[in-house]
């Protein structure tokens, strides 16, 4: 009995004189935001925005002599060397699993992310919840100028990119819904962009708005607001929406959409794949710029919206498909469910199949209520 | 006659004096009874009787029998006649050796002695002063009644025997204590205790080799089941109301002469955490302060533990802003967090253990001190963090809602042990800690009951009753 | 025949123990393999492994009734004679193989994720430590702590589910049956090793007040534990989707991470350190199956001493050096545990079961 006691004070001690694994609480930093730029010789230029921890300003955290965040810089071959390197200069215990976003530029988003981004996936501080943004300028600048209401800029994005409210024109994407999609065939990744507000690129203020389409692990192209609405609206991302239609020269009425239902269904016919597409929801009038009378012109107004719908759509399928070759819609993954066998033949050459593939498309949307409330 | 010698009076007191190492208030009175004028000697202990009764039930009818003749010629049975027919004290009995006199000696009767006669009167005047009965102090209620219990070991009895009136309630007399010989009344309803655990009560109180017993918790923990565990496996109360309660409980309770506190066994963590109170309020009042206990109990027990454990190993568990808030708040705070916190608590046990001691005169004054100058200056002066003084403050007036003195100290050492564990290995060091708790919470029996009940041999009206307080018109329906 | 002085346990608290293992048991090791292999189809194959659990129970339940008050040590002493002994002592050892991988399985878990730098040798020491403990104190202590856990599971389990609910995509459940029934029932045998753990509800039935209704318990313990894994498997599929899910070592855990409980972010240590705490239990069983088995295997009196004799056992061998490698060589986990595992639960109880029937005839 004597010999276990022994043993186990023995024990006690030797545990409670090493506290293995104890985080330095106290040197903790938060990165709030991950950039990633390209730089030369195939190396990344990997930029953190690392916030300084401030007390909410209703508890007296009035006057801040210090920056909220600052901004630290290095080259590496893999983003892990890249952040090594970067803690020499910070001199602080870099704390990963709260980062809110992470912004690729759209110059490395081209050149390939290959296998950079394998990082995100192994190390398991990396917040997988974090958004992810194309930025149009280099990543480093955006992190450096951007100024918002918020003292460190990635909150405010990520409070934007969070919030409820409605963004019909914007999809958004987190870390752990775009990383398998890069390697996905049958539906591809789309990530928001953000840049400059001023097309000159001189202004402070950041737009997120329009939205990156990649293809494999490169990006391709970019999409506009009313294009990634309709893409949202094919994936079943978003169930409203606004469109803007032209009656005839400077007459124009906008639709506020609502309970937009979007169905992608695989025709097979002949061996020849084909895929019908039928849109439903309500619409109620928002704006217009010439008297209406509602009752009289209420088919006229629904066969206007779905004759310009159904423009716009197809519009936007043949620029997904043809001119990207990239199946953002997630057209492939929907043959997957449905008809397995099939998606097993004609995956290898999807991009080909889909260049060629015939949308039969059909819009049925119903004008509800005139915006005014008799 | 040789009988007159043997049992000389003076003989006998001198034997009682040299045993009582002529103690200065043991006090002789010389007197002669009846007509004969037969010498008696009546010894008392000064101090211990109660002298009215005294002189009205023993002294004046002895005395005032110079004209009647003797109830009979024979010294012992006119001892025991004086006894039955002259003496008007409550109790007046004969014993025959000087050791059961002496006994009663110690307890404030009187002793008879009548020349010649074998056997000692003994005649029940005890008089001691007892503190009037006035609400218990440590346990102070909104509704319900205030009286507490006293430090005689009577009118303790009496105050519960007067709730229950019934004919089924029995109280068992033990001595002990060797040099204090002090009375134990173990007290239990028939038909309700069981009889075995009566029997163990009392031949586990019959094992107590002690010299002296002057609390309660003297014999509590002997007579506990797992004495090396922290965690107390018999109740103690200050209130008759409630020990009325748990003997129509069937449990078993215990008085101790001397000690407000009474017993009772067996008693589960349920129990500890249960107070009569809950009784006296609306039952939906009594249920949500009933949950604010155990919310109360185990944020006592862990919420310093977590503090250091989430901090220390797992920050990303805490949300950002409030990560941001404590980043701030700890700015210049020359600790770690673990010493910060222990130092807090610390401090914080030792102005409690110092408030207790100090007059209430000035008991005010350092209540403030502590809190304004340590807290609020610490703070100021970078020493402590905000957060730490949060945690340690909701910690301590956690602690007060447990109900039971002894549980409560209990969980003051195991919250050290598990902000410990939490320092070595993080929240995992708090589930080891909880789970070493509960193995040995589940393993520990209080007078054959499993601690744990009802909760862990589960028992679903019990259960029931233990997460809320039923209300009395459902308990109604039960009782027949 | 000697008399041990049987501690019993309510059905409620075997129904407990019983669940608490398959839950903690399939947490750690089944998911890494199965959702790989079998992807969205997983589901039968829990409900296959399940099945084959039920198969065995029954077996046992029938012999257990046959042999009342003697464990499966005992029992096959008495069918099998010396035969018997020799079957029982491959049972111990196959349940000191289960500790030793289960304890290595989790320690690498616990150390990669939750806590980096701490060395291996200090969570299957505090692991052998609180399940020892627990199993010296005998098998009631072990059930009234499976009432607590269990509840406590379960109520996490809910939480869980039902905050998880928005980030739920159930497409991505969707193509089932791709490939045909043939990786589902293939799969099937990873499941049904771990559960078939459960085997050691032969060393328990002597222990239940009411060895009549075991079946019936043990079988809802075990639908309700494979029903619950099942749905955090299909969870895990429906947030992440197949590609992502096949390539973590433990899905269940990345998971956890991803949702979000109110304003708190990654509760996946909460998650984990709950299963944690349900192995403790699960060990705590094995160990004090292993301890009752060996002593009446060996006759000893009581079964104390072998607590402390196999604890040294169960500190060192997970960490060497050996046994890490051994556990990452992939067939260990992916071919050759599962078959072995399967062999021993099915193989050996059928020929009990079978041999007590000859017996039976005989008599």
């Amino acid at each position: 009995m004597k010999a276990v006691k022994a043993g186990i004070c023995l024990l006690a001690v030797m545990l409670i004189s090493g506290c293995w694994g104890q985080i330095n609480f106290d040197q903790l930093t938060v990165v709030s935001a991950i950039g990633l730029d390209p730089a030369k010789n195939n190396m990344i230029r990997v930029t953190l925005q690392l916030s300084n921890p401030t007390l909410p300003v209703a508890a007296g955290g009035g006057s801040q002599q210090r920056r909220p965040f600052v901004n630290y810089d290095a080259v590496g071959v893999t983003i892990q060397e890249a952040v090594e390197r970067i803690q020499h200069q910070a001199k602080k215990s870099l704390f990963f699993p709260q980062t809110k976003v992470v912004l690729i530029s759209e110059q490395f988003a081209r050149r390939g992310l290959d296998d950079t981004l394998d990082y995100f996936w192994r190390e398991t501080n990396q917040n997988l919840n974090s958004w992810v943004l194309v930025s149009r300028m280099p990543a480093r600048h955006v992190l450096d100028k951007a100024m918002e209401l918020e003292p460190v800029p990635a909150d405010e994005w990520r409070k934007y990119l969070e919030g409820d409210w409605k963004r019909p024109l914007q999809i958004d994407v987190q870390m752990y819904q775009f990383l398998p999609r890069l390697n996905q065939t049958g539906y591809q990744a789309v990530s928001p962009g953000i840049g400059p507000f001023n097309k000159s690129g001189k202004s402070d203020i950041m737009e997120i708005g329009d939205t990156a389409v990649f293809k494999n692990d490169r990006m391709i192209g970019w999409l506009s607001g009313e294009e990634s609405q309709i893409v949202n609206w094919l994936t079943g991302a978003s169930r409203h929406g606004s469109f803007h239609t032209d009656l005839a020269k400077e007459e124009s009425v906008s639709f506020n959409l609502n309970s937009v239902r979007a169905k992608l269904t695989p025709v097979l016919s002949g061996g020849r794949l084909s895929m019908q597409v039928r849109v439903k929801g309500e619409a109620e009038v928002l704006t217009a710029t010439v008297p209406l009378h509602f009752g009289s012109e209420h088919a006229m107004l629904r066969d206007v919206l779905n004759r310009q719908l159904t423009t716009a759509i197809e519009k936007t399928i043949d620029k997904v498909f043809r001119q990207f070759g990239s199946d953002v819609i997630g057209f492939g993954e929907t043959l997957h469910r449905r008809m397995p066998a099939e998606w097993k033949k004609r995956k290898p050459d999807w991009d080909e199949e889909l260049r060629g593939l015939n949308a039969d498309i059909s819009v049925s949307f119903e004008v509800k209520r005139s915006g005014l409330l008799h | 006659m040789t009988k007159r010698h043997r049992y000389a009076l003076s003989e006998r007191r001198r034997e009682i004096e040299l045993r009582l190492g002529e103690s200065s208030d043991l006090i002789a009175r010389e007197c002669r009874i009846g007509q004969e004028a037969i010498p008696a000697l009546l010894m008392w202990i000064d101090n211990l009787v109660d002298k009215r009764t005294l002189q009205l039930t023993t002294l004046s009818p002895l005395l005032s029998m110079p004209n009647l003749p003797l109830p009979s010629n024979e010294p012992s049975e006119c001892l025991e006649e004086l006894c039955r027919s002259v003496i008007s004290a409550p109790e007046a009995t004969v014993v025959s050796t000087a050791d059961e006199a002496i006994a009663s000696l110690m307890c404030g009767w009187t002793l008879l002695f009548v020349d010649g006669a074998e056997g000692i009167a003994v005649i029940q005047t005890p008089g001691f002063d007892s503190r009037g009965i006035e609400e218990a102090p440590s346990s102070t209620v909104v509704r319900g009644p205030r009286d507490g219990f006293v430090e005689s070991l009577d009118v303790n009895v009496s105050l519960v025997r007067r709730r229950i009136r019934s004919e089924s309630v029995r109280v068992d007399k033990l001595v002990a204590g060797s040099v204090s010989h002090t009375h134990i009344a173990v007290m239990y309803i028939h038909d309700r205790a069981r009889p075995e655990m009566v029997e163990e009560v009392k031949s586990r109180i019959g094992k107590v080799k002690l010299d002296g017993v002057l609390e309660s918790q003297y014999i509590e923990e002997l007579i506990k089941d797992s004495p090396q565990s922290f965690f107390p496996t018999v109740y103690s109360t200050e209130r008759p109301d409630d020990v009325a309660g748990i003997l129509m409980e069937g449990r078993v309770a215990i008085l101790v002469d001397g000690s407000p506190f009474a017993l009772a066994l067996p008693c589960t963590l349920a129990h500890l955490l249960k107070t009569s109170e809950d009784l006296y309020l609306a039952y939906p009042v009594a249920t949500f302060i009933r949950w604010l206990r155990y919310v109360g109990f185990m944020m006592n027990l862990l919420l310093p533990s977590v503090y250091v454990g989430t901090l220390t190993f797992h920050p990303e568990m805490v949300p950002p802003q409030l990560l941001s808030s404590i980043l701030t708040a700890r700015e210049g705070v020359p600790f770690p967090v673990l010493l910060e916190t222990l130092l807090m608590e610390m401090t914080f046990e030792v102005l409690r253990e110092a408030s207790v001691r100090m007059p209430r005169s000035i008991g005010s004054a350092i209540s403030i001190v502590g809190a304004l100058v340590i807290g609020e200056s610490a703070v100021q002066a970078g020493i402590i963090s905000s957060p730490a003084i949060i945690v340690v403050a909701a910690t301590a007036i956690a602690s007060f809602t447990i109900p039971s003195i002894s549980l409560s100290g209990t969980v003051r050492i195991l919250r050290f042990g598990m902000v410990l564990l939490a320092s070595m290995f993080g929240l995992y060091g708090i589930m080891i800690g909880l789970f070493l708790l509960g193995i040995h919470l589940t393993s520990i029996k209080s007078l054959g009951m499993p601690y744990l009940a009802p909760f862990a041999p589960f028992r679903k009206k019990e259960f029931l009753g233990m997460v809320f307080r039923i209300p009395w018109f459902a308990l109604n329906k039960n009782r027949k | 025949m000697r008399t041990l002085h049987r501690q019993q346990i309510s059905e409620r608290q075997f129904f407990f123990i019983i669940f608490v293992s398959i839950a903690s048991l399939t947490f750690f090791s089944v998911p890494s393999q199965l959702i790989p292999k079998v992807k969205q189809d997983l589901w039968l194959s829990m409900a296959l492994g399940a099945a084959t659990d039920v198969y065995v129970a029954c077996l046992l339940y029938r012999l257990g009734l046959k042999y009342p008050g003697k464990s499966i040590v005992e029992y096959s002493r008495s069918i099998l004679g010396p035969v018997g002994d020799l079957f029982s002592f491959v049972v111990l050892l196959f349940f000191c193989d289960v500790c030793v991988t289960a304890i290595w399985i989790y320690s690498d878990l616990l150390s990669n994720s939750l806590l980096p730098d701490t060395p291996l040798i200090a969570f299957s020491g505090t692991l052998t430590l609180c399940s020892g403990w627990a199993a010296s104190k005998g098998i009631e202590t072990i059930g009234r702590l499976s009432l607590i856990l269990g509840t406590i599971i379960l109520i996490s389990t809910v939480i869980l589910f039902s905050t998880s609910i928005p980030f739920v995509e159930l497409r991505h459940l969707l193509p089932q049956f791709e490939d045909g029934l043939g990786p589902a029932v293939g799969g099937a045998i990873y499941p049904a090793s771990w559960f078939g753990i459960c085997i050691l509800m032969g060393m328990l039935m002597p222990h239940l007040a009411h060895p009549r209704k075991t079946l019936k318990v043990k079988v809802s313990a075990v639908l309700l534990g494979s029903l619950i894994m099942t749905g955090y498997l299909l969870y895990s599929i429906a947030v992440m989707g197949v590609h992502m899910a096949s390539q973590m070592e433990n899905p269940l855990y990345v998971f956890t991470r991803i949702t979000r409980l109110v304003i708190f972010e990654r509760i996946e240590v909460l998650t984990l350190l709950v299963f944690v705490s349900g192995s403790f239990i699960t060990y705590a069983t094995l160990y004090y199956s292993i301890a009752l088995g060996c002593s009446q295997l060996f006759r000893t009196k009581s079964y104390k001493p072998w607590v402390y004799a196999l604890s040294p056992l169960f500190v060192v061998l997970p960490v060497l050096g050996v046994t890490e490698k051994f556990g990452q060589w992939p067939p260990y986990l992916a071919f050759w545990f599962p078959v072995i595992a399967l062999a021993i639960e099915g193989g050996v109880t059928t020929l009990l079961y079978v041999g007590s029937l000859f017996r039976g005839k005989k008599r």
